[in-house]
């Protein structure tokens, strides 16, 4: 089995982070194997870990009803993945599932919170791998937003500030 | 594309890729302003006042685009009045997928990565006034331990994550229903804005 570190340096949110910072991400987690069909958690339960895939797959699941499910992603190695409900403090938003055997890092909650609040070097590069991660996530569940919402009428001309504006200003959500 | 005014760095104004530098001090209604937003409740005018030193402000009116969709920008904003909202192309109505008010930090990605293309069309659509960093600026300051870089990273941080949520919810709603895809588009009003 592969070291914390090991993993973390292949980990493209982690590329480039020094060793003594990386050393200290490193000490917060621990490698775990997982086998296939292993559930990590379930959606809907309450946080408590977030993960770096270092060898496997995993997949995460958004129960659709009638004992359906829509998979919303598929982690493959390098990916963090688990943290937005450590973020945000709120209720899974997906089952997480291994579809063949896995190592995940495993950060607890307390492990993951720590690094986010550590002012030193590893606390920046490990705010860094986080903003980027969720950049990347953010990216993806908007692009899989919008496959679902194209089907149904045609875009607006995007090189006619005019029309693109109207529409904005039709459908401006109120303010939170 | 032009700002409504612009009162500490018009000559750097006309492009966004320019280092940010400040030709004069900050007045006191922006340091004011700036000591409003949460992210500087714990600091004290010369820290903000140093910030400042490091940025530029920048007002714009409603409905003005900041970023285009597909471009690439170096720069990191914080809203200190008003509200910017980002959507993608490709569909019938505004994908929303950012939407910024005061406090909220836009462009966090671009700190990192360099050359990031933008996935969002950035717009004004209330009038708004703006603090704008350049990355390279916001990186020195990072790697010197300022701790008014790590308050944007965790404000770039919990900005991003609330907009992960928003569009899984969103997702989970759309999918969930059972009555034709009419019903489907009514559930995403959340993001669609209907």
């Amino acid at each position: 089995m592969e070291s914390v570190q090991a993993i973390l340096k292949r980990c493209p949110y982690f590329r480039g982070v020094p060793e003594e910072p990386l050393a200290v991400i490193s000490a917060h987690g621990r490698v775990t194997p997982v086998p296939r069909d292993h559930v990590l958690c379930e959606e809907g339960t309450e946080p408590d870990k977030a993960w770096i895939l270092g060898k496997g797959m995993v997949e995460a699941r958004m129960d659709i009803g009638k004992g359906q499910h829509e998979v919303l992603a598929t982690m493959k190695p390098g990916t963090l993945f688990g943290h937005i409900s450590l973020l945000d403090k709120q209720a899974r938003s997906a089952t997480l599932v291994a579809v063949a055997a896995s190592d995940v890092v495993q950060f607890t909650s307390a492990e993951f919170g720590w690094l986010l609040a550590d002012r030193s070097n590893a606390g920046r590069f490990f705010r860094r791998a986080i903003i980027l991660a969720l950049g990347d996530t953010l990216l993806a569940s908007a692009t899989h937003l919008k496959e679902i919402t194209q089907k149904e009428g045609e875009p607006p001309p995007v090189d006619n500030p005019e029309v693109f504006f109207k529409r904005l200003r039709d459908r401006l959500p109120a303010r939170r | 594309m032009n700002p409504a005014s612009s009162t500490l760095c018009d000559d750097v104004i006309a492009s966004r890729e320019d280092p940010v530098t400040n030709p004069s001090p900050p007045t006191p209604e922006q340091i004011a302003a700036l000591r409003g937003l949460t992210l500087f409740q714990n600091t004290t005018d010369a820290d903000v006042a140093s910030f400042l030193g490091l940025s530029c402000w920048e007002e714009y009116p409603a409905w003005t685009t900041l970023i285009e969709e597909g471009s690439t920008t170096g720069s990191l904003w914080l809203v200190v009045k008003g509200r910017v909202v980002g959507t993608m192309s490709g569909t019938p109505q505004p994908l929303f997928v950012l939407d910024a008010r005061e406090g909220d930090v836009v462009g966090a990605v671009a700190l990192y990565r360099k050359n990031v293309v933008q996935p969002v069309r950035v717009c004004t659509v209330e009038p708004v006034a703006l603090v704008r960093f350049d990355t390279e600026t916001v990186m020195k300051l990072g790697a010197r331990g300022s701790p008014i870089v790590s308050l944007i990273e965790d404000l770039a941080i919990r900005t991003l994550a609330q907009r992960v949520r928003d569009c899984n919810v969103a997702i989970g709603e759309a999918l969930r229903p059972t009555g034709g895809f009419t019903r489907v588009l009514r559930s995403l009003r959340g993001l669609l804005g209907g």
